[in-house]
Parts: C-alpha cells; sequence; structure tokens
C-alpha cells in the first residue's frame, strides 16, 4: 500500500456535506526578500504576524532551514506555512530514511513546495502563503520562489507582497553579480527600510539568514534605524500659519 | 454639470458657501439635492457647483440592465516632487493610457499653473487637465487682482476645496510644487480632496517604485544637478518597473524667479529598429502599372423654383 503523505490528504469534508476550505487568511505575515550573493543566498524577513490590522505576534520566525541545504522564507497565513514546515519534516525524513548519502537539495524542495501548492489550489483549498526558497548544492546557488497558486520561477533576487512593488525596483537597479556578503546585507537593509517606511504591515524587528555551502545562520532580530528629521515633517504649515 | 465657481473670490466650495450653518461633511452628498432647493428659495447670486444627483437612481437602474459606461483615459503614471537647497524639481513620465493601450506614448503630464508653480498629474487625464487649467486661470485673475506673485498655498488651497467638493468623483492625484516668497513648497493633493506637505512625493501606479527610489537615496539640501539626478532616476524606476508608466522622463526645476521646463529630458526608450534610410519616399520609388482618369461629374443642375412667397 502507498505511504499517504500527510500533504495528500483531502481537504476535510464534514458529514453534512460541506467542505472546509482557506477563503481568507486570518494571521498574516508580511514580505520576504532573498537574493543571491557570491557565497550563496541571503534572505531578509520582519518578526511580525499581523492578524487584520493589529499587530498581533511580534516575534514571529518566517524564515526556516529545510534539511542541509535550503532556507525556506513566508509571507501570508502563518498556520499554512507551520502546516508546509511539518510537510517539509516528513519530506526530510523520508529522504534521510533512505540513508543513501544523498539529500535533498534546494531544486528538488522547490519543486516539491510547487506541487503541494499548485493542487491545493487546484481543489478550491489553497496554502495562502508566497514562499521563497533559497539554497546552495554543490557549489551551485538557487533562489526561487513559489506563490499560493503555485506560479513558481526562479531569480537572482525575489520578494514578496510588497516587497514586490518596493524592493523589487532597488534590486533590479542595484544587484549584481558576486555581491560581496557585507555589500548584500546592505542592499538587503535598504530594502527593508524602504519596507519599513512604506508597508503598514512591517515592523522595526528583522532577522537576515544566510545559505552558504557551509550551513544555515539565521541571525538574532535587530532593528534597523530611520530618519524622520526633514525640514517639511517639523512643520508642514510653514508657508501658511494657520491653513490646513 | 453645473457652472464652476466665480473668478474674483478665493473659492471655497461652493456647496459649503451657500449651505449656512449645520450642514456635516457627511451631507455634501445631498448637498446637491438640498442645495438645489435652497438656491431656488433663496436670491444668492452665487454660482452654482458640485454634481447634481438628480439621474442617480436613472443611472443605477441602468447599470443594472447592463448599460457599459465608457472607459477613462487615464494617466496610468509615475510622478514625483522633491524639494532642493534653491526649490523644487517636479517629475513625470509621458505615458497615458486607455486600459491596457497607450493611447499617447508622449503626453505632458507637468502642468503650469503660474510662472513659479507647476503641478503634475496623475489619475484621469481629463480630470487633471481641467482642474489644473481652471485653477491656473483663477490664479491668474488673482494676480491682477492683488498685484502679486502667486504662492503655492493659494494653489493648494484652490485644488482641494474643488475637489472635496466632489467628493472623490473628479479623479486627479496631483504634485504640485513651486517656489513664491515664502519659500519651496512641495504638497501631494489627493481625489478627495485631502493634501499633504512633503520632502519628497510620488504620485501614480508607479509611485511605490519611485518612492522605493526616493526612501533609500533622499536627503535634505541636494544641488540641482543631483536633484535632477534624482529625479530621473526615480522616474526611471517606473517606467522600467510598473506596467502603467513609460517612454520618457519630463522634469521640471522650479528655483527663485525662474523656472526651467525640460521636455523630454531622458529618451530611455527609443525605437529599436529605424531604417538608415528614413521614411521619406520620394516620387519615382512606386512602379506606376496603368492609369485612369475619371473626370468628376458636374453637379447636376437645381430644378427651376419660383421665387419664395413673401
Amino acid at each position: 500500500m502507498e505511504l499517504q503523505t500527510l500533504a495528500m490528504k483531502d481537504a476535510t469534508i464534514v458529514d453534512d456535506g460541506t467542505t472546509e476550505r482557506t477563503s481568507y487568511p486570518y494571521v498574516t505575515g508580511t514580505s520576504v526578500i532573498g537574493m543571491k550573493y557570491k557565497e550563496g543566498v541571503i534572505m531578509a524577513a520582519d518578526t511580525g504576524g499581523s492578524y487584520g490590522s493589529t499587530l498581533r505576534y511580534k516575534s514571529v520566525e518566517r524564515i526556516k532551514p529545510i534539511g542541509k541545504h535550503s532556507l525556506l522564507g513566508a509571507s501570508g497565513e502563518i498556520s499554512d506555512f507551520q502546516e508546509i514546515l511539518r510537510y517539509l519534516d516528513e519530506l526530510i525524513l523520508y529522504d534521510n530514511m533512505w540513508d543513501d548519502g544523498n539529500s535533498l537539495g534546494p531544486k528538488e524542495v522547490h519543486n516539491y513546495l510547487t506541487r503541494v501548492m499548485y493542487n491545493r489550489r487546484n481543489k478550491f483549498d489553497p496554502l495562502w502563503n508566497s514562499l521563497v526558497l533559497g539554497g546552495v548544492k554543490n557549489g551551485q546557488k538557487y533562489l526561487g520562489m513559489v506563490s499560493m497558486n503555485g506560479t513558481h520561477f526562479e531569480d537572482n533576487h525575489v520578494a514578496t507582497g510588497f516587497g514586490n512593488h518596493l524592493a523589487r525596483p532597488i534590486l533590479r537597479a542595484e544587484w549584481h553579480e558576486d555581491l560581496s556578503f557585507e555589500e548584500a546585507v546592505k542592499l538587503m537593509e535598504k530594502c527593508l527600510l524602504v519596507l519599513l517606511y512604506r508597508d503598514r504591515s512591517a515592523i522595526n524587528k528583522f532577522q537576515v539568514a544566510k545559505i552558504t555551502e557551509e550551513g544555515v545562520t539565521i541571525s538574532q532580530p535587530y532593528a534597523l534605524k530611520t530618519y524622520w528629521g526633514f525640514s517639511a515633517f517639523q512643520n508642514p504649515s510653514k508657508g501658511a500659519v494657520g491653513s490646513w | 454639470m453645473r457652472q464652476r465657481s466665480i473668478p474674483l473670490a478665493v473659492v471655497s466650495g461652493p456647496i459649503r458657501a451657500t449651505n449656512g450653518g449645520g450642514l456635516k461633511a457627511s451631507d455634501s452628498f445631498f448637498a446637491g439635492e438640498l442645495w438645489g432647493r435652497m438656491a431656488k428659495a433663496s436670491v444668492d447670486a452665487r454660482t452654482k457647483g458640485g454634481f447634481s444627483f438628480d439621474l442617480y437612481q436613472r443611472n443605477e437602474m441602468l447599470l443594472k440592465k447592463g448599460l457599459q459606461l465608457p472607459k477613462f483615459r487615464k494617466t496610468g503614471t509615475t510622478i514625483v516632487g522633491l524639494v532642493f537647497q534653491d526649490g523644487v524639481i517636479l517629475g513625470a513620465d509621458t505615458r497615458a493610457t486607455e486600459g491596457p493601450i497607450v493611447a499617447d506614448k508622449n503626453c505632458e503630464k507637468i502642468h503650469y499653473i503660474a510662472p513659479n508653480i507647476y503641478c503634475c498629474g496623475a489619475g484621469t487625464a481629463a480630470d487633471t487637465e481641467a482642474v489644473t487649467d481652471m485653477i491656473s486661470s483663477q490664479l491668474q485673475l488673482h494676480r491682477y487682482a492683488t498685484g502679486r506673485e502667486s504662492r503655492v498655498v493659494t494653489a493648494l488651497t484652490l485644488l482641494k476645496s474643488h475637489l472635496f467638493g466632489y467628493q472623490g468623483h473628479v479623479s486627479a492625484a496631483l504634485v504640485l510644487g513651486g517656489v513664491d516668497v515664502t519659500g519651496p513648497h512641495l504638497h501631494t493633493v489627493y481625489p478627495h480632496g485631502s493634501a499633504d506637505t512633503l520632502p519628497f512625493a510620488t504620485m501614480g501606479s508607479g509611485s511605490l517604485a519611485a518612492m522605493a527610489v526616493f526612501e533609500s537615496k533622499f536627503r535634505e539640501g541636494l544641488t540641482k544637478d543631483e536633484g535632477i539626478k534624482l529625479v530621473s532616476e526615480a522616474i526611471c524606476s517606473g517606467i522600467f518597473n510598473d506596467l502603467g508608466s513609460g517612454s520618457n522622463v519630463d522634469v521640471c526645476v522650479i528655483t527663485k524667479g525662474q523656472t526651467e521646463y525640460l521636455r523630454n529630458h531622458q529618451l530611455p526608450n527609443p525605437r529599436t529598429y529605424t531604417s538608415t534610410r528614413g521614411y521619406n519616399f520620394t516620387k519615382g520609388h512606386t512602379e506606376v502599372l496603368t492609369t485612369k482618369v475619371t473626370p468628376l461629374k458636374s453637379k447636376k443642375q437645381a430644378a427651376e423654383v419660383d421665387a419664395m412667397e413673401e
């Protein structure tokens, strides 16, 4: 009998014939940005989980290591992200049980995620996430993205959510091959700062993760310095006292 | 649509003017109706303004029956402005779209308001043109009446009041900038009538791409060349990352006493392939196979008619 994995279960069917399916997200994470650099892939996300317009959770880790060679970052519904981590745990476990000296690389994990997302969407029960998958295996860097309807692609730099509108233009103009780690972090922080200013669901608490041939490092959460000292902000009605 | 405001007074929403005290902002939606009745009752010589909502029910009924409203021509746009050490620099792309089609590849989105005040417009092209032209005329008459250079806050107040009165139906999102006696000013005006005073601003569909550039690179006290470069970079970011913006970069530099309108300051989207021989074909390029000349028939003679009865 085929081993039925978690991912293959049907959408929950309740006795009276109705089906429970995801229609809208509840607790959401905002953008994730990823880019390739000289030694591997760097990814960053803030640690906020919003419940509608409330900032409900301020320490949500949205970037996790997968196996030996990959990093997964997710935006969107946090519970669906946690479910995906369970599927991937199972996947990596079965892979390790083969004990054949081979391990799943980022390309394989990306493909698996694409299949899971696409099949869920075809059942009208999507996992409400935009996933960023980055990794290095045998010297090959890999960075890809999967959205909640199964659209997937690979690129030198990716972003989810608001990051597409605010961070991608900066990355398109300033990313180049073989960035050093410091340059990559600087570029990443530039994008994160713009997102902090202009995305209402962003918070000033970021984690930056990097993956190289040696392994994964996820930084401790830290804050960026913001600037509010523009003279126009100090006195907006300077030109006409009493106007609005 | 009813008449617009009279020029000599600095206009605030005509609706408010005739309402007297007591009516809340939320009532202005119906103010057209109420106002209509009041105007008939009063001996008010002031001209009318705002929309008349008399046909609202009929329009809703038609929409339910499946009537297709005509599409607006929008300026899916990137417009920006920033304050530098000597004044204000405005920038805009030059693409006007009608749904998915580019209607105008090289339109002008930086509108003249006064010799020292210019305004970029995003949203419905007709609305931005009409509103800026109107405020420009009002300001000129105001200049004649006062004998002084126009101030940016005057244009701002006129625009805000007008747009608020139309409750967002005039879809004009503007970046207004200029230099007057009180110094350089930069404002954004939204279709519903609110305004902000900012050191740097972007509006339109490409505003996020342009804002990403500004937020990472702007600082106070830029020189003119640095400012023009930053504005061009922001507009290019909009042109290349937003589908609603494209073609060329227009820049307008306003300083005390002088305005430079740099139309098509950058042309980053040239035609990829052009014929080196040009596109003028002189006579003789096409071989003539046959010639047939048909004289135009002369007009038929009018029938003999009697003279008209007195």
